[in-house]
């Protein structure tokens, strides 16, 4: 939401008054003009949230309990996996999740709209 | 293509009246303008029109055809707005495809649609393009080309030129003009510019506060303006007591014959093929006078310099059109 409606405000109701006058429909319009132009915030937001759910710790912990299987975010798991003395596979966790990181870099520049990079 | 009706059309916007009981005819084919000051009502009107307002009450016709229920995608206008509503993420191309993939047509059809309106707009070449990497002036043209795609039955331009620069606007006006005359659909254009107004248009309705003032043509308007408001609106004007005269009507002479006025030269302004001469009478009424160079050249004007003036036309209002701000009928 944070990332959607301020884009929303900036790019206005004009397009889409123009896509209504056109012949367009309401689904039409959002489908065509609404989302492809908030589509770059959508992604952001949708990013950011999950790896917000990915990364989140104290909440999770405290909240729902750290049941194995059920409530386990990554780094509650590798916690449990250091607690337990199984380092290698905390290591191996925290890998994985650097590499998460790493996708969501390259995903993002890759999502990248055209009319921004002109 | 096809004329628009307005039948006594109300607007209003959180108990502000944008458009009290307006009611006008634009005839098919014609190019017609809506001239206003900022908040007269004019870029509502449009806006009813296009479908993109409802009206509180009255009716809008296109052609013989109620259109006052009908939304704005089934009304066969084609609108181009004043920051170009460009659809950023598509290409030249797909603006202008838009409407026509809207409706499905062959691929075909829409190509070959589409390069013939890029040529009318002179974008060939830049259909690849994003609308990004045009001109203000190109972008609108794209605009224009995209509502053109899908044969409206007229065109409603609001203040399409209005953020250009100068020059630009100067251009667009011109080919604006010769568009028309090629494809003849019934078009109005909004603009607060008197000048743009009378350059472009064959028939300009005069708008103030909601109220429509005057209807005609640029040279109708202009000779025989309805009221102050519409006299003041349309050009430079002087204003004497009641009488109201246009610079270009104040006659200048170095030496004083009947009727004329004793003036005082304050400065003079030469602007090509026109003078701007202001001046002080010695009443204290300041006054503007329009003459061509040679006029000015002739009676060797000067700063201080005491001449002799007369109006060769004025114009006095009666009491009802003197104050268009009273209601009124019509």
């Amino acid at each position: 939401m944070r990332e959607v409606v301020p884009v929303l405000r900036e790019v206005g109701t004009e397009q889409e008054q123009a896509a209504e006058t056109l012949g367009a429909g309401p689904f039409q319009t959002f489908r065509r003009i609404t989302f492809p132009a908030i589509r770059w915030a959508v992604a952001y937001g949708v990013v950011l949230t999950t790896a917000r759910a990915i990364g989140e710790f104290g909440a999770v912990s405290a909240v729902s309990g750290n049941i194995e299987g059920k409530t386990q975010t990554l780094p509650l798991y590798v916690k449990a996996q250091f607690d337990g003395f199984d380092t290698s596979g905390a290591y191996a966790t925290s890998v994985l999740l650097a590499l998460i990181a790493i996708a969501v870099v390259v995903g993002l520049r890759a999502l990248h709209p055209r009319e921004e990079s002109a | 293509m096809s004329g628009i009706t307005a039948i006594d059309v109300t607007k209003r916007f959180n108990g502000f009246t944008a458009l009290h009981d307006v009611s006008v005819t634009i005839p098919e084919g014609s190019l017609t303008a809506l001239l206003g000051p900022s908040g007269s009502g004019k870029s509502t009107l449009l806006r009813v029109i296009a479908g993109l307002e409802e009206p509180d009450a009255g009716q809008v016709l296109i052609g013989s055809e109620d259109v006052t229920e009908r939304p704005a995608r089934a009304r066969g206008v084609g609108m181009v707005f004043q920051h170009y509503a460009a659809f950023k993420h598509m290409t030249v191309y797909d603006n202008v495809a838009f409407g026509l993939t809207i409706r499905k047509r062959p691929r075909a059809e829409i190509g070959r649609r589409v390069h013939e309106l890029l040529e009318l707009v002179q974008l060939e070449g830049l259909a690849k393009r994003y609308p990004a990497q045009l001109s203000g002036g190109q972008r609108q043209r794209m605009a224009l080309a995209r509502a053109l795609a899908v044969e409206p039955s007229v065109l409603l331009l609001d203040e399409p030129f209005g953020a250009l620069d100068a020059r630009v606007r100067k251009e667009l006006r011109a080919w604006l003009r010769r568009l028309h005359d090629e494809v003849h659909v019934t078009t109005i254009i909004v603009t607060h510019d008197q000048e743009e107004a009378m350059e472009v248009a064959g028939q300009i309705v005069v708008l103030n506060d909601g109220r429509i003032e005057q209807v005609g043509s640029p040279r109708e308007l202009y000779d025989s303006p309805a009221n102050e408001f519409v006299m003041t609106f349309v050009g430079p004007v002087n204003r004497l007591g009641e009488t109201f005269v246009r610079p270009h009507d104040v006659e200048l002479r170095l030496e004083p014959d009947e009727g004329s006025v004793e003036a005082m030269v304050e400065r003079v302004v030469h602007l090509g093929f026109e003078a701007r001469v202001e001046l002080v009478r010695d009443d204290g009424q300041h006054l503007l006078a329009q003459l061509t160079q040679e006029e000015a050249e002739q009676l060797e004007l000067e700063r201080g310099q005491i001449v002799y003036v007369r109006s060769s036309r004025e114009t006095v209002f009666s009491e009802a059109a003197r104050h268009p701000d009273q209601p009124r009928s019509g």
